[in-house]
């Protein structure tokens, strides 16, 4: 049986490009980047280099660039390291603004904090997942030292306009993150007129290395470091650095910024017959989501009558592999909670399939994948 | 309407955009090609001569544009009815619409701007040409196909010419930020606003920012009518000249055709990749940000710690006060006009006109307890006639600028002065609404929803009564929401179904029912 992966978002095969470029530093160059001696430059020298490219494709400074495990430690880091920034003033309550369908890594987070004695307000979404820039002017009538507005969310692909949040946010003295974990390498993101002064991000997501991430912040920012050691990263980020993951996700974003508006295009036109192949073939399809202004990739969509989990086995079984909710909270009982803050009744919210298409994704395995959903809905439905 | 309902020979596959109107893919079932159909929604309160005026203005528009072809012009198909509903096939337009990229991506590289700025013009000159004046060109209505092709959408049809697209109390539903001085002021427009409103539109593309801003209609057409933009910063010299002669309010020194305008842009050099600005320490961040546009991204606010952020902001409330009490009085002497040719013959008239301009300089000044007093003197006077009404209406809105002047300090200050307004002019939905909101923002929900009854119960106009309905149902909607939130189930009923009594035919009802569908049994 042929299998058809449709779950991209969560995440991405390695490019064999990729793989290339990292063999070095997995073999021969093993250096410590820290260490003086030959080894340890030589390893230097590739870090640097990588440094240089990511930054120069997003458009920003490479002493801007702080390399994470991932795109849950940048979140944790910007969230954390902001309300906690070294100088703040102590009497002062942190108060930090976020959204009701953030990643759970900004989300549990900010609460988090409220646990540590900051002042923590989520905003809502409307029936797309969208932030309304006003909600957050209005929000920002109190001073905040933290607002985090993801650039592309990661169940229902929706684009939130970060460029007028984050204006709103500078306006009212407040920093701006975003979480485009989903967004880079994907969508263009150019840090050089976005309004933004931090933005994760995570390499397996555009088929570089899992375990491979990072944060921008912009020049000026202050921020307290999670992990705590040596002098690494600017003195944001202690341990050894993953060299070998760094080259990895350079040469990945690389090949996704190479070309990226031709494939941003295509994709796009999958997306949308998968949308109206389902639209036509099945009854009682919801789109959730954003109709046009959503990733490329994205089609999350509840079906009436049927169970989430029963159709993800069901669908499993016959090749096509997609996830309901979120990665992380699939296998939970809960509905997810994005759904929900979109205001979708739980009962649709619990029959939400999320299918991700990626660069590799044909149109002949859009319209195979259609078909096999349609099947699988019918005996679900029985 | 859900998918696989027909509209005519179309068979919709799902909603694609809601705003005035509904947008749907849809499938034509003869052609059997992939289309966009938009379908004319037809308000309720929308009766009578109003009804058939705005039918057949869909109509007339909808062939005027469909008599266009031009590559950056959106194809339209056909124009037709079924079953009493009114529906436009056209083209349907893969990629973004210009708004989408700029609210997502921010300011465009300086040479993607100018391309696009050139495709509409090339289709503006095919129109004009053709007698077709578009009078609503803005990022929404610029479609962007992955290829980079431009389509102009919404030839007329968007914005009616004549329906109003405010709220009473001032607060933006079409903003008007794209409108040439022409059209604010409702004089007879040309090809030359089209200009204008793409000069708006180039330099959103070029900053981020919009030319003119404001918090209210008033405050943004008083911008479009007085005052000078600042000139785009960060842009090739040239092409700032281009933009800032689009954008010239007297319209015989503005840009005469789209050619013109497209040849001057045509000439400049393709600009050198602009700099990016250091992220260097910005002395006023919060006012200069407010009031100048930049190219370069803006200064990280650390230099500016958010807890001493306040005098800024206050400052710059003052500042926004200034010239929102600058714009009322723009609106004022407009309307007044008229009213002192009436008056001037007989001499108590004439006093009263020296007292109500007195009123207005107060008012100018920013001196509202002597402006309401001076109004209110003048009511007094006048008694029984147009003047002494319009100045209730001022003493009112001076006592609403006081209001608002203390709302950040003092917030029960301001609800007395709001209720101080209302009692003199208790008919303006506006200062109903405006309290209701503060209200709102203060947590009294009961009081809140009793003041935007009120808006309910003097709106003349409908528009302000279906806005203050919307209003109490997301109130209530909201309440319910947290209460759920909080584990409180049977008080969290109780609200969503509050929110459905308060506007039964609303969006907000449709999702309480859903949610009073999604609870546990009691």
């Amino acid at each position: 049986m042929r299998r058809i992966y449709l779950d991209y978002a969560a995440t991405t095969p390695i490019h064999p490009e990729v793989r290339a470029a990292m063999m070095p530093y997995l073999n021969d160059v093993f250096g410590n980047a820290s260490s003086v001696h030959s080894f340890g430059r030589e390893a230097r020298a590739a870090l640097d280099a990588a440094r240089d490219t990511i930054a120069s494709l997003l458009g920003c400074q490479a002493s801007e660039l702080v390399f994470t495990s991932g795109g849950s430690e940048a979140n944790n880091l910007a969230v954390f390291g902001a309300a906690f920034a070294p100088g703040r003033r102590q009497d002062v309550q942190p108060r930090v603004v976020t959204a009701a369908a953030e990643h759970h890594s900004v989300l549990n987070t900010a609460l988090a904090l409220r646990d540590l004695g900051c002042r923590v307000d989520v905003l809502p979404v409307d029936r797309y997942g969208m932030v309304s820039p006003d909600d957050l002017r209005r929000a920002l009538r109190e001073p905040a030292c933290l607002v985090s507005v993801m650039a592309a969310n990661n169940e229902v692909g929706t684009l939130q306009p970060i460029a007028e949040l984050g204006a709103v946010a500078r306006e009212h003295g407040a920093l701006f993150h975003t979480d485009a974990v989903q967004a880079v390498g994907t969508i263009p993101l150019d840090l050089g007129s976005l309004p933004v002064d931090m933005l994760s991000f995570s390499a397996h997501k555009f088929h570089g290395p899992k375990g491979m991430g990072g944060l921008f912040v912009r020049t000026g920012v202050r921020l307290r470091p999670l992990v705590i050691g040596g002098g690494q990263e600017r003195e944001r980020r202690a341990g050894t650095e993953n060299v070998a993951g760094a080259v990895g996700m350079a040469q990945a974003l690389r090949l996704a910024c190479d070309g990226m508006a031709q494939d941003e295009a295509r994709v796009a036109g999958l997306r949308d017959g998968l949308i109206s192949g389902l639209m036509e073939r099945v009854e009682g399809v919801h789109l959730n989501g954003h109709p046009t202004l959503r990733l490329p990739g994205n089609v999350n969509v509840s079906f009436d009558k049927a169970d989430g989990e029963a159709l993800l086995l069901g669908l499993d079984l016959a090749g096509v592999a997609c996830s309901s909710g979120s990665a992380c909270t699939s296998g939970a009982i809960d509905p997810s909670h994005v759904l929900l803050a979109m205001g979708v009744p739980a009962q649709l919210a619990a029959a939400a399939l999320r299918f991700s298409l990626g660069r590799p994704t044909t149109r002949e395995e859009v319209e195979q994948a259609v078909e096999i959903i349609a099947q699988v809905v019918q005996r679900v439905r029985g | 309407m859900d998918a696989g309902e027909t509209l005519g020979r179309y068979r919709i596959v799902r909603e694609i955009a809601r705003s005035n109107d509904v947008v749907y893919e849809a499938v034509d079932t003869i052609m059997g090609r992939r289309v966009a159909l938009k379908e004319l929604l037809l308000p309720p309160n929308l009766v009578g001569a109003a009804r058939r005026e705005r039918i057949e203005r869909f109509y007339r528009e909808a062939k005027a544009a469909g008599a266009l072809s031009h590559r950056s012009i959106v194809t339209i198909y056909e124009v037709g009815e079924s079953g009493g509903r009114h529906f436009i096939a056209m083209e349907y337009l893969e990629g973004h619409t210009l708004r989408e990229m700029l609210q997502v991506q921010g300011p465009l590289p300086v040479e993607r701007a100018r391309e696009i700025a050139l495709q509409v013009l090339d289709a503006l000159a095919y129109a004009h040409s053709r007698g077709v004046v578009h009078r609503d060109i803005k990022p929404d209505n610029i479609h962007i196909l992955p290829d980079g092709q431009v389509k102009i959408t919404d030839f007329g049809i968007a914005r009616i010419m004549g329906e109003p697209n405010l709220t009473t109390d001032g607060t933006v539903f079409g903003t008007p930020s794209y409108m040439s001085p022409e059209q604010v002021a409702g004089k007879p427009i040309d090809e030359r606003t089209d200009l204008f409103s793409l000069g708006v539109t180039l330099y959103e593309m070029l900053t981020g920012r919009k030319p003119f801003t404001g918090e209210s209609v008033v405050t943004i057409t008083y911008q479009i009518t007085t005052v000078q933009p600042e000139p785009p910063h960060g842009v090739p010299p040239g092409l700032q000249a281009v933009v800032m002669k689009a954008l010239e309010k007297d319209v015989t020194k503005r840009y005469q055709s789209a050619a013109q305008m497209a040849a001057d842009l045509r000439a400049e050099q393709p600009a050198a990749p602009m700099l990016t600005a250091p992220p260097a320490v910005n002395l006023l961040p919060g006012a200069k940000q407010a009031v100048m546009p930049r190219a370069s991204p803006p200064a990280p606010p650390m230099h500016k710690p958010w807890w001493l952020s306040r005098a800024s902001r206050s400052f710059l409330a003052a500042l926004a006060l200034t010239v929102v009490g600058g714009a009322v009085l723009f609106a004022m002497v407009l309307g007044l006009r008229a009213a002192y040719a009436n008056y001037t013959r007989s001499v108590l008239e004439r006093v009263s006109a020296e007292a109500f301009a007195r009123a207005t300089a107060d008012y100018r000044a920013g001196r509202y307890l002597e402006a309401a007093q001076g109004f209110l003197d003048v009511a007094r006077r006048a008694k029984g006639t147009r003047m002494a009404e319009l100045a209730r209406a001022n003493a009112a809105t001076a006592y609403a600028e006081m209001a608002a002047s203390v709302e950040a300090k003092d917030r029960n200050a301001a609800v007395s002065l709001y209720r101080q307004a209302i009692r003199i002019n208790p008919d303006d939905p506006g200062l109903h609404a405006r309290l209701a909101s503060l209200l709102y923002d203060m947590g009294l929900l009961e009081q809140a929803v009793q003041e935007w009854r009120e808006v309910e119960r003097v709106d003349t106009t409908g528009t302000a009564a279906l806005a203050a309905r919307h209003n109490i149902a997301v109130a209530y909607y909201n309440r319910a929401v947290i209460l759920n939130g909080m584990g409180k189930t049977d008080e969290a009923r109780y609200y969503f179904n509050k929110a459905v009594e308060a506007d039964p035919g609303g969006d907000v009802a449709a999702r309480a029912l859903q949610q009073l569908g999604n609870q546990p049994p009691f």
